[in-house]
């Protein structure tokens, strides 16, 4: 599970930093995007990814079994901070002059 | 009031004061009276955390490395309290010289919620809280900068916003690596966690993605080279807050995680890098500002290079250094607002900041010279004022540590620093008047030379502040009051 998500990290960092290096702003607009997605991932994967597995149920269950939620926390925080950016970016794309 | 209400008065002043601002359709006044206000608070948290104290506030009562904890030492007191210090004046200058066409576009809640941001920040006691709050204050920053009007402004804000960007990005990762390795993101269990030797291997690697983050707001080069496109196509007003808070934001986060967080046995990650980064900031940023012109640009360089200086105390991590390191801090950022400030009154006065078109400003008002005399000379160390005391403790770590290479950048750099405001002086203070003249708002002529005073007093009385930089960087150093004060048992839930 671990691998492909790490790989999936990869490709999306290797395809932000190339739309980021391409010089016109929309590029950069998609790569920043690209890159914001791959850090996502990469909090949602520190916590350790585990099959269908809920986030603290019930008192007695076993403690491996279990998600941890805090990165899925994090990561919904990181998610919003990142679409409030890019909406200013996309606000600052639309006013920049031509 | 106790401590606790300390805290949470410094972050919600600044929340009343925007909406109230807000309210009122971008009035200043509750923009100036919040400011005021958590100047109080922040000076009686300097008070009660004089000392080596430490007071912790834990949110919703939760055990500390699972709840929130905002945490008053007195790094943060201190770097609180000029911080608002700062803000009230942009606020004044910004009331008097902008446009009302800028002003009546939120300037003013923005200006709130970007002390908000700083005073978050330095409260924090933890990893993703610090980077949620640097968010608060950079997208303040953002808004406020593409208000500016003109092309330029415009390109300048471009770059500003993706370099921050990236920058909270690479801070992002890091926080998440990290919390995957040790799992935990609290300042104070991370600082006991990473000395385990097995893990601190882990933490230290990850580090360096928050040592770039940091690095990039903090302007250190060869990260820097944003800063002197984006800061000097600001309104005065502004560019004073941004230069005198933004960088020295990403400085505060450099000494609080890698100056006590990640600190194993004496040493921190990555410290040689800063060391040589240190010196190549001092000495690139002021050769940078010998081949500008103009007094925006000047100034924008020397914010790199005092960058630099504040970089270099931490990277020596002697005790004096680091009490030095604060004490610069403090120093820089009410001398480099008052800086920026007093531009801002050239440009009113004789319409340009330009060194080849603007000339005799010390006939034609003396006062303003005077202005631009105090902290021009703080800045590059002249005793009696406070830059000369910073230099000094800083030059005198360095001299005891045998780092010689350290102690020389810190005396030519300063003596390069002197040479760049001299010609600031020559160019625009002596000569004929040229042009028509317009006197400044007195309020604004009073604002600066409450910080030229500021400035010199920090200076006459720097063995009672550097005592106060003292405890701060002994309860970095050695955090045991913050430890305990975090990790210990959390006040019990009143029924």
């Amino acid at each position: 599970m671990e691998i492909f998500v790490a790989i999936t990290i990869g490709i999306l960092v290797a395809a932000g930093l190339y739309r980021l290096l391409g010089g016109c702003k929309v590029d950069i607009i998609i790569g920043l995007i690209l890159l914001s997605q791959a850090a996502n991932l990469i909090i949602l994967a520190s916590g350790g990814l585990k099959h269908n597995a809920a986030a603290l149920v019930g008192d007695d269950t076993d403690l491996s079994s279990l998600a941890d939620p805090l990165p899925q926390a994090l990561v919904l925080t990181a998610i919003v901070i990142g679409f409030g950016i890019l909406a200013f970016l996309l606000t600052l794309l639309i006013r920049s002059p031509k | 009031m106790t401590p606790d209400h300390l805290i949470v008065a410094s972050l919600l002043l600044p929340v009343v004061g925007a909406i109230a601002s807000m309210a009122m359709r971008g009035h200043f006044m509750p923009a100036l009276v919040s400011s005021i206000l958590g100047f109080a608070s922040a000076i009686a948290l300097v008070v009660v955390t004089a000392g080596g104290k430490v007071f912790a506030l834990h949110v919703g009562n939760w055990p500390a490395p699972y709840g929130v904890v905002m945490v008053a030492d007195g790094f943060a007191a201190l770097m609180l309290a000029v911080c608002q210090l700062i803000l009230i004046a942009a606020v004044i200058f910004s009331t008097t010289t902008l446009s009302s066409r800028y002003k009546r576009r939120h300037l003013f809640p923005l200006l709130c919620t970007l002390g908000l941001g700083a005073n978050g920040a330095f409260l924090t006691g933890d990893l993703f809280n610090l980077y949620v709050w640097f968010e608060v204050l950079l997208l303040s920053s953002f808004a406020i900068m593409a208000m500016v009007p003109g092309k330029k402004a415009q390109e300048a804000t471009w770059r500003y916003v993706i370099i921050n960007f990236m920058a909270s990005l690479l801070f992002l990762i890091a926080a998440g690596l990290i919390y995957g390795k040790t799992g935990t993101l609290n300042f104070a269990d991370l600082h006991n966690l990473a000395q385990n030797s097995e893990r601190s291997f882990f933490v230290a690697s990850s580090s360096a993605l928050l040592f770039g983050a940091f690095g990039i707001k903090a302007a250190l080069i060869p990260l820097a080279f944003w800063l002197p496109k984006s800061y000097p196509q600001l309104p005065p007003a502004i560019s004073a807050l941004f230069a005198a808070l933004l960088t020295k934001i990403g400085l505060y986060a450099l000494y609080r995680v890698f100056g006590m967080v990640l600190v194993v046995q004496g040493s921190f990650p990555h410290q040689n890098i800063l060391f040589y980064l240190a010196i190549l900031t001092m000495v690139g940023g002021v050769l940078g500002a010998v081949a500008q012109n103009d007094m925006r640009r000047i100034l924008s360089f020397h914010i790199i290079s005092q960058v630099g200086y504040m970089a270099l105390a931490l990277a020596l991590y002697s005790p004096l250094a680091m009490a030095a390191g604060i004490f610069y801090l403090i120093h820089h950022i009410v001398v480099k607002g008052n800086l920026f400030l007093v531009t801002g009154l050239v440009e009113a006065h004789a319409g340009t900041s330009h060194l080849n078109k603007v000339s005799g400003i010390v006939r034609s008002s003396p006062i303003i010279a005077i202005l631009f005399a105090v902290p021009a000379l703080s800045l590059a160390g002249v005793p009696p004022l406070s830059g000369f005391f910073a230099k000094f403790a800083l030059l005198k770590a360095s001299l005891t540590l045998h780092e010689w290479a350290a102690a020389i950048a810190i005396v030519s750099v300063g003596i390069l620093t002197i040479f760049s405001m001299l010609k600031i002086w020559a160019a625009a203070f002596w000569g004929e008047p040229q042009g028509p003249r317009i006197s400044p708002p007195a309020i604004n002529l009073a604002t600066s030379a409450t910080l030229a005073l500021v400035t010199v007093s920090l200076g006459v009385a720097a063995g009672p502040l550097f005592e106060l930089a003292r405890d701060a960087s002994e309860s970095l150093m050695n955090p045991k009051a913050y430890l305990d004060a975090v990790l210990g048992a959390p006040n019990p839930p009143s029924p």
